[in-house]
């Protein structure tokens, strides 16, 4: 399959010897060499450094995984990353989000049928991604409801997820 | 292959499973009150088990006044219209109705289709980043104009339905 609309091209992996040991970490997490990672891979040490704090962020935090995956598809939603949202439905749908949330995440309007905790993170979300500066007062909502460690796991997974939308957005990558 | 083509698989009941993998080839959406259900593939559509393709041909293809933005809802105005008609009723579609309701913040696009096998038969596709767009003073007022006014009982058996996005889903 060729990208025609990406601004760099795709690396195939299994092409370039000196990217053989990343390749093997990407596909030892994630079970294959997504598109994403493919445009990454042009440089390694970025491909390297990157695959470490996803994993970080997706597989080792506290953070329950349907709230991870929500978060996740609110960015890509804000960002206008169509290709960030279609790639994480199935993990939503994996972490037990049922399909109502999925479909209401995309409405700009919150919090639909959101549950107390969720449109808290969710509010977080917003005010991050769109405002980047998060009101005193929600944070202080925050800061009762989650001890440190989760609190900086959760801003990490919302800062995180906008690295992933503006790189995919910047470089055109989609379908 | 033809990637500029447009096709349109449609039914009742319940949504079609529709595998992540074809999410960047598919647009698919469920009438909010859930009666019908339809998927749209832009290019030659995948087979899909349960999907009767039809070719749609394009008409008119209008970047919204959000062209980026992920779709919410869809909204979907179908209606036939009589030979002695159908040179206002484009004129006013083309130029006025859908380039206006494109411009409506919250709009993402808005697309005419033809179906096939029914020359008099026509499709009016809105993509909407939210379903307030479509209450919006903007919108009413594209809906309200004179023009308007004097197309509309033009329309012969309308169907208007809002739908809201299928999600596909994990293999």
């Amino acid at each position: 399959m060729t990208h025609p609309d990406i601004r760099v091209p795709p690396v195939v992996p299994g092409t370039r010897p000196e990217l053989a040991d990343i390749e093997a970490g990407i596909l030892k997490e994630r079970g294959r060499i997504s598109l994403l990672y493919q445009v990454l891979l042009n440089s390694a040490p970025i491909a390297q450094g990157w695959e470490a704090m996803l994993t970080a962020v997706r597989n080792r935090t506290s953070v329950p995984a349907d709230l991870r995956e929500l978060i996740i598809l609110r960015v890509a939603v804000l960002n206008e990353a169509p290709f960030e949202f279609d790639s994480h439905v199935p993990h939503a749908q994996r972490a037990g989000v049922p399909d109502d949330k999925i479909e209401a995440v995309r409405e700009l309007a919150l919090p639909g049928p959101f549950s107390p905790d969720e449109a808290q993170v969710l509010a977080l979300t917003d005010a991050m991604t769109r405002d980047v500066r998060v009101p005193d007062a929600l944070m202080q909502q925050l800061q009762r409801h989650y001890d440190a460690q989760t609190l900086v796991e959760l801003v990490a997974t919302v800062a995180a997820y906008n690295m992933v939308s503006r790189f995919l957005v910047a470089l055109n990558v989609e379908h | 292959m033809n990637t500029d083509s447009f096709w349109l698989a449609q039914g009742t009941g319940p949504s079609p499973v529709l595998p992540a993998s074809l999410a960047g080839r598919l647009t698919a959406w469920r009438a909010l009150d859930d009666s019908a259900w339809r998927v749209y593939a832009h290019g030659e559509p995948p087979p899909v088990a349960g999907l009767q393709w039809r070719a749609l041909t394009l008409l008119l293809d209008v970047p919204g006044a959000a062209p980026t933005a992920i779709a919410s809802h869809h909204f979907v105005v179908e209606t036939g219209v009589a030979d002695q008609n159908l040179e206002e009723f484009t004129a006013w579609y083309n130029t006025e109705h859908a380039p206006g309701l494109a411009r409506v913040p919250g709009t993402i696009r808005a697309r005419r289709f033809a179906l096939p096998g029914s020359p008099t038969r026509f499709l009016a596709c809105y993509d909407l980043r939210e379903l307030a767009a479509f209450e919006r003073p903007e919108w009413l007022a594209i809906r309200g104009s004179p023009w308007s006014d004097r197309v509309r009982p033009m329309f012969q058996g309308p169907i208007r339905t809002m739908h809201q996005a299928i999600p596909f889903t994990a293999a």
